[in-house]
């Protein structure tokens, strides 16, 4: 199942069928929208990062502990009160390097609040789309949070120019007690879209619950609907096995995927490797690393230290 | 001989045996309403319609041979159902710290170990006697001492259905309606034991038209375990050797997936094939086993008269017309290999298996994803690792052209969370006659490959168990014209919010690509199939429990515009106003759009019977069951039900069609334990 192959043959077909009466105009539209729908069905291949939410298979939205929550919850930003950076790279998810996507976020601590900056890349040289992201995050008496993000989305399709779109995503994470938490988003809330057909940015609404089980130990689910798709229940767990190392392993369905993955956390690196199955592309792999700065032991007791959580 | 004739015999033989004996308790009631919950626990997600399982026989000899709580290793205590690596490792502790138990209720004091599980294991352990008392017994004389340590059991059981079915009434059976069965067994000492059993179906003539017997050994000397005659090889995940049935995919979302094998098992079951004829034997040798088996056991098979090939090897044992007689026992299969296990009691066993086996006849391919000739050979391998908190097992299976594997790893992190993965990989060209594996489809060990994950976790407000498992048929089949993928999860929740009162809620979701004819072409297309059940348990006192139940089911097939939905409720009560009476009743309200959306009642029966009967269309059916224990070494059981469907015209199909909406069956058994 190759997309990348059919969509550049369409490209190609749509070029050469030129003589038909088309108004260019016109045909580029219509040529977006062809491409876009393709990419609608490609995007099952496109996951929020980083390799630790991919090897958590995405439950993480009442997680949302680490700087690529910007992506997922930025409510979970301000639970984090070190300045820290993220990079994730998927070169080439299932062996196409057409898919290959990239994420940067970066997030900064501040008494009134947290905020990070982040983008994005997928695609390759001629279908490629890009996005910028900046997010806020309040604490509100350590037991609940609330975040926001802005979003610039672009679509650029080699020689039929470029389109993008504003959009804002918005979350909430609670924590009911010291070691369980309740937490939502919703993505693109404004409905903006690009092109001229509904939906081609998904609107997406994911709640969820995550549980320490242990303070090694978390246990993660969450149910996300994309208005296009069937929900999708998604679980992961997290096992901080030793300081170093964390073992993560999770599922989903619609589409169904199993994940697993490992972080080695030393010094202030955090490097993370996921890898997913998916039932008709078959087997992936991706890699991370975030760099924290002035965080002391693990996330969790650092998280638990500042939030004043036994 | 004839069956009264048989009744007599066996009557004066009994007789003679009372008298020379002196009375044993060795099966308590409770032991009798154990088998019922712990069934009920496991069970409860349909594996299909089933008559005098395996799976009981396995879980009463269970009971029956309780396993020593002061000698037992860990995997031996796995082998309880329920009892997982964190309770094993719990009581293992507890052990190694204080020292032997002194009783079965010690468990009590097993820190973390959970109260509510104590009460499902208790019966399967015992606790040998201090040695005080063994002196006292050696004073009896040595026909006392040997009447004292040998038992005899012996059930006898008949079940009729009331209305003749068609198969009686166009004459077309050549026996007798009700379906008997009879099964001896003796044993001394817990060391030996002599079985027999013979049973005949319903519309089959003779009363052993199956019989089955043997003699076992059980820790004699270097004899690990023997069986002469009829037995069962269990190996490793079961690709490879493993009992006709074992539990699949259920509530419990632990216990069924990792496997602890028996190494060699006396056949006690009237599941008439798939058993050994012949003699297996494990010595053990410090921390080897040696084991070496051989069989020579006819199966019923389809024999093409042209070619002489084996067409299909049907596994129901009924014979009742004169094509299903004609299939008795006509092909054979000769059968010998050996197994080396090594097992360190603390952390780590491992085993390798090599078998051959040849058949009689030739096997037909009717297409090019079936197996062909008569000779083959599996070569197998088996491991069980603890590592910590973790626990790695797994089994490869090699048959010569490929290589079958399940890897499986648990997590037990906490006395209250356990967390399992499996991945299982069986290929298209791999075929395991004797095999019964964990997987989507009742334990087919081809052409599957699956992802399960899944914890069991006790939390304050009750308790969780939680599975998703995907799977895929890689290879299309001659029933799935193209490769089909599936996915689905369960979660129960068991909680006790008053201290009588527990109530179970589960919702099951299934996704599958199922084979459709769509205009004129067999596609496959995606189906959604969905459970919901509440169920609530009141215990009035220990001495009556009601409990009630809402099933929902639903089944969608979105390309074909079909949709079905199905519902049941169900009263139940259980009486046992004292330790020689229970009383069973249970009203059943059903209704559903065809057999599609059929939901599975799980209901109790005779001792040694499991039902799991599908319910569909739209009705009624209710039963009542009684058991009473005349005096302490005879009880009497008898089950009367009914099915009763307004709407039709006739209930069942093929042969056993009955032309009525109403179809009654009366079931008596008779238990004998001395």
């Amino acid at each position: 199942m190759d997309f990348s192959i059919f969509f550049v043959d369409l490209i190609y077909e749509f070029r050469f069928t030129d003589s038909i009466n088309f108004l260019l105009h016109d045909m580029q539209r219509f040529l977006l929208s062809v491409i876009l729908f393709c990419f609608s069905i490609a995007a099952i291949a496109q996951y929020n990062p980083g390799a630790r939410q991919i090897s958590l298979a995405n439950s993480d939205v009442a997680l949302a502990n680490d700087v690529f929550t910007l992506f997922n919850n930025p409510a979970g930003l301000s639970q984090i009160n070190w300045r820290e950076v993220g990079v994730y790279y998927s070169p080439a998810p299932f062996g196409l390097t057409e898919l290959a996507n990239g994420y940067v976020a970066y997030l900064e601590p501040f008494s009134f609040g947290s905020i990070a900056a982040g983008g994005s890349t997928y695609g390759f040289d001629l279908y490629r789309e890009s996005k910028v992201i900046l997010g806020y995050s309040y604490n509100y008496g350590n037991l609940f949070f609330l975040g926001l993000s802005v979003n610039y989305h672009s679509v650029s399709i080699k020689n039929y120019g470029s389109s993008g779109a504003f959009y804002i995503n918005t979350g909430i994470l609670a924590y009911i007690l010291d070691n369980f938490r309740w937490g939502f988003h919703v993505s693109n809330i404004n409905r903006a879209s690009i092109g001229n057909d509904d939906d081609q940015i998904p609107m997406i609404l994911t709640t969820g619950f995550s549980y320490n089980l242990l303070n090694n130990f978390s246990l993660n689910f969450s149910l996300e609907k994309d208005i296009r798709y069937n929900p999708s229940v998604q679980f992961g767990i997290e096992y901080d096995i030793i300081e170093y190392l964390s073992l993560r392993i999770g599922a989903s369905n619609e589409p169904s995927r199993f994940t697993t993955g490992i972080g080695i956390n030393y010094s202030i690196f955090s490097l993370d490797y996921s890898l997913f199955t998916h039932p008709d592309l078959g087997l992936t792999h991706q890699a991370g690393i975030i760099l924290s700065f002035g965080k002391d032991g693990s996330r969790t007791e650092a998280i638990n230290k500042y939030l004043n959580l036994k | 001989m004839s069956y009264r004739r048989f009744l007599k015999i066996s009557f004066q033989f009994l007789l003679a045996l009372i008298f020379l004996t002196k009375i044993s308790f060795a099966q308590t009631d409770s032991t009798y309403l154990q088998t019922e919950e712990v069934l009920e626990d496991i069970l409860q997600e349909p594996i299909g319609e089933i008559d005098d399982s395996d799976l009981y026989e396995s879980i009463e000899q269970l009971l029956q041979n309780p396993i020593n709580l002061n000698t037992a290793t860990g995997n031996e205590l796995q082998v309880i159902p329920g009892m997982d690596i964190n309770s094993a490792k719990l009581i293992l502790d507890h052990r190694n710290r204080y020292g032997n138990f002194f009783s079965v209720n010690e468990l009590n004091a097993v820190q973390n170990l959970d109260k509510s599980r104590i009460k499902n294991i208790k019966p399967f352990l015992f606790v040998v006697k201090p040695k005080d008392q063994i002196i006292s017994e050696k004073e009896e004389s040595g026909l006392e001492k040997f009447m004292g340590r040998s038992s005899i059991l012996f059930r006898s059981r008949i079940i009729n259905a009331l209305q003749p079915s068609r198969g009686f009434l166009e004459n077309r059976f050549t026996g007798t309606k009700p379906n008997i069965y009879n099964r001896l067994l003796l044993r001394y000492n817990r060391q030996f034991q002599i079985g027999y059993l013979a049973q005949k179906d319903a519309g089959e003539l003779r009363l052993d038209e199956f019989s089955t017997y043997h003699f076992a050994v059980n820790d004699f000397g270097i004899i690990h375990k023997a069986v002469i005659m009829d037995y069962l090889l269990e190996f490793g995940q079961g690709l490879t050797f493993w009992s006709p049935y074992a539990f699949s995919k259920g509530p419990d979302a632990v216990y069924p997936v990792k496997r602890t094998d028996h190494l060699i098992k006396p056949f006690t079951s009237s599941a008439e094939n798939n058993f050994f004829r012949g003699a297996a034997a494990a010595i053990k040798i410090e921390k080897l086993y040696f084991s070496v088996f051989y069989s020579n056991n006819s199966f019923d098979a389809n024999i093409d008269t042209v070619t002489g090939n084996i067409l299909s090897t049907p596994i129901d044992g009924l014979h009742r017309t004169d094509s299903e007689i004609r299939k008795r026992k006509s092909a054979t299969e000769k059968m010998w290999g050996g197994r080396i296990d090594y097992v360190s009691e603390k952390f780590l066993s491992l085993g390798v298996l090599h078998y051959q086996s040849s058949y009689s006849n030739k096997f037909e391919p009717s297409s090019i994803f079936d197996i062909t000739g008569s000779d083959f050979k599996y070569t197998a391998f088996a491991y069980n690792l603890y590592l910590d908190k973790f626990n790695f097992s797994g089994e490869f299976s090699y048959n010569g052209i490929s290589v079958a594997s399940i890897n499986i790893v648990q997590l037990a992190l906490s006395s209250n969370f356990t967390f399992i993965t499996s991945i299982r990989s069986y290929p298209r060209n791999f075929f395991s006659f004797h095999g019964y594996a964990f997987g989507e489809r009742s334990g087919a060990t081809t052409n599957e490959f699956g992802i399960y994950t899944g914890f069991r976790w006790r939390t304050k407000i009750g308790l969780i168990n939680f599975y998703y498992d995907q799977f895929k048929f890689p290879y299309s089949t001659f029933f799935n014209p193209q490769p089909a993928t599936g996915d689905e999860f369960l979660v129960d929740f068991t909680n006790k919010p008053i201290k009588k009162l527990e109530t179970r809620i589960r919702y099951k979701y299934e996704k599958k690509d199922v084979p459709e004819l769509l205009g004129n072409t067999k596609q496959l297309v995606k189906r959604l199939r969905q459970l919901m059940r509440f169920e609530l348990i009141y215990s009035l006192s220990n001495k009556i429990r009601l409990r009630g139940r809402f099933e929902y089911n639903s089944f969608k097939i979105k390309s074909i515009n079909s949709t079905e939905n199905g519902y049941l409720i169900f009263q139940d009560i259980r009486v046992s106003p004292n330790n020689s009476l229970n009383f069973y009743g249970r009203i059943i309200f059903f209704k559903t759009d065809s057999f599609n959306s059929a939901i599975y009642e799980y209901e109790n029966n005779l001792t040694g019977v499991l039902t799991n009967i599908p319910l569909f269309g739209e009705g009624i059916r209710w039963y009542v069951l009684l058991r009473y224990k005349l005096l302490n070494f005879i009880a009497l059981s008898l089950k009367y039900s009914e099915t009763y469907k307004p709407g039709v015209e006739s209930i069942g199909s093929g042969f056993n069609e009955i032309p009525l909406n109403v179809s009654n069956t009366i079931g008596l058994q008779l238990d004998l334990n001395i």
